[in-house]
């Protein structure tokens, strides 16, 4: 999956375009929309082109870009090399010169696919919930004894799910959703009886998570288990009694 | 520090998990949880064939669950969890029972648009369970049926995208209960000579109640083995899987089970045997 994104950074201004796979076929035709649609509406001809308007202008303010390499936003020293890869559009400085900002082409701005905030990728997004996360749950961990602290514990665990359901539906942040759905599972059967420093010892492992480069199957494993050691039990479900488990329902064996 | 002379040799026999206490592990009450990490000395060792039987008797159920429910014909996640609630007998009821602790976490089974999200929510259950299940037991090694149905490997991908690919390989290997059966050495248990002599003493083994009950079952499966090995299927390997579980072990082991039936089979092989008490009595306590 490459999602093709710009974003400025000199205004903080930031957008996602659209989301295209692969390089050939009908996707590569949407992609050619898109980059098309974006010409028409900032008034400069295809990325191509304005690469080589604008080749001398320093790539300081205005950034881009998108490939299977690249996590985020990043100013990168060599844009003539990034450019030249097939998923990479490149904006500088100074290519909207020409723009008048104040009346966009509203109706090309209609067409444009949905917009997205920039903030819903790795690892922009894990940062940004860990935060929320932490946030919540020291309120939480400084609730306990006090009236507010179903208040404040359901907030935190409609926190999680939102923070789950955003993470779930993009295979980059999938693994994070997959940590969110560990710290539920670890919560789920103590939510009434958590003493402040098990609390407190996941906020640290949020921070850990939030720390990692990416969240690897090795990464994840050791979240659990650090969780674990932290929590204990993962869950107690009220599970019926299971008598026999070795598949003696049917009489006839052979 | 250490001594001179050396660490004093441990003699305490190691600590074998039978399935039935493997998934109380897992999916027990916290009472259970609790009763079992007091009593059963870690490490917590299981083999190939107890994995088998805990992935034969959950795991698949939960991963042919997540395909199922994917067809447009469920409107709700609910209504592919009833199917296997209802529809596939006791092992299956058992299975996905479990899963409606993902409701505590605020989706709902029964609202078509959370179907999306409970299908994700299972496959993160399953691959949970499995991290959990490596982080609490150590393999012993030892198989003696060499079963096959575990050979393909589950763990959590590093890309995302592999997941389903992944346990879709998985159960399709899984089910394949003719391949597996055909690499498999099931059938050695009754011609080597050291096997058979336990299974002999399992086939003279006697218990009263209930349990005799259930101990009759598995004589009857291995007389039948007996007969002709080669045709042994992997359900009639899985009627008498308290006795191949308790083949694999010797006086080096202790076996922690929550089944009878392991009292006569041990007592026949001169093992030294747990049997833990059911969730009930242990509330009752």
């Amino acid at each position: 999956m490459v999602t093709l994104q710009a974003i400025m950074i000199g205004n903080s201004q930031g957008v996602t375009l659209s989301s295209s796979t692969a390089t050939s076929g009908p996707d590569q035709a949407k992609r050619d929309s898109i980059v098309s649609s974006i010409s028409s509406v900032l008034d400069f001809s295809p990325y191509t082109i304005a690469q080589s308007r604008y080749s001398h202008v320093a790539p300081s303010k205005v950034l881009l870009f998108s490939s299977p390499s690249i996590t985020g936003a990043q100013v990168t020293p060599d844009l003539g090399t990034d450019a030249s890869e097939a998923d990479v559009m490149v904006l500088r400085s100074g290519i909207f010169s020409g723009v008048d900002f104040a009346r966009p082409n509203r109706h090309m701005l209609a067409q444009l696919p949905k917009v997205k905030i920039s903030t819903q990728f790795e690892p922009h997004l894990r940062q940004s919930s860990v935060r929320r996360l932490q946030t919540l749950m020291t309120e939480f961990q400084h609730s306990i004894g006090q009236p507010e602290v179903a208040v404040v514990r359901e907030e935190l665990k409609d926190a999680l799910l939102e923070t789950y359901k955003q993470a779930v539906v993009m295979p980059e942040t999938r693994s994070f959703a997959t940590a969110i759905s560990m710290i539920q599972g670890f919560l789920r059967p103590h939510w009434s009886t958590l003493p402040q420093n098990q609390i407190a010892g996941i906020t640290g492992e949020l921070t850990w998570l939030d720390s990692q480069r990416d969240l690897s199957s090795a990464t994840l494993t050791k979240f659990y288990r650090d969780l674990a050691s932290v929590v204990g039990s993962r869950i107690s479900p009220e599970a019926p009694p299971i008598e026999d488990t070795d598949g003696d329902e049917e009489e006839n064996d052979e | 520090m250490m001594s001179e002379v050396g660490p004093a040799k441990n003699l305490a026999p190691k600590s074998f998990l039978d399935t039935s206490v493997v998934y109380k592990t897992q999916l027990g009450t916290s009472l259970m949880k609790k009763h079992l990490q007091a009593n059963v000395p870690k490490a917590w060792y299981i083999n190939n064939y107890v994995q088998m039987e805990f992935f034969r008797g959950n795991v698949i159920y939960w991963i042919y669950l997540y395909f199922e429910s994917a067809a447009e014909q469920y409107e709700t996640f609910g209504d592919a969890f009833k199917l296997y609630s209802e529809g596939f007998g006791r092992q299956a009821k058992n299975a996905v029972a479990v899963l409606t602790t993902i409701e505590m976490d605020g989706v709902s089974f029964s609202k078509s648009e959370d179907k999306h999200i409970c299908r994700e929510k299972l496959q993160d259950f399953i691959y949970e369970m499995l991290i959990e299940f490596g982080e609490s037991f150590t393999d012993m090694g030892t198989d003696p049926t060499y079963c096959t149905r575990m050979k393909f490997k589950l763990k959590i991908p590093n890309v995302a995208e592999e997941r389903v690919r992944q346990l879709q390989s998985f159960g399709l290997h899984f089910r394949d209960e003719a391949t597996c059966r055909a690499k498999c050495s099931i059938s050695e248990l009754f011609t080597r000579s050291a096997h058979r002599a336990k299974l002999d003493a399992i086939s003279g083994a006697t218990a009263e109640g209930a349990t005799n009950d259930k101990l009759k079952k598995i004589q009857v499966a291995i007389e039948k083995s007996k007969e002709d090995p080669d045709k042994i299927t992997c359900k009639r390997c899985a009627k008498m899987g308290d006795a191949i579980i308790a083949l694999a072990l010797d006086s080096s082991w202790k076996l922690h089970t929550m089944d009878t039936v392991h009292q006569p089979i041990s007592s026949a092989l001169h093992l030294e045997s747990h049997t833990h008490p059911s969730e009930q009595a242990l509330a009752k306590a």
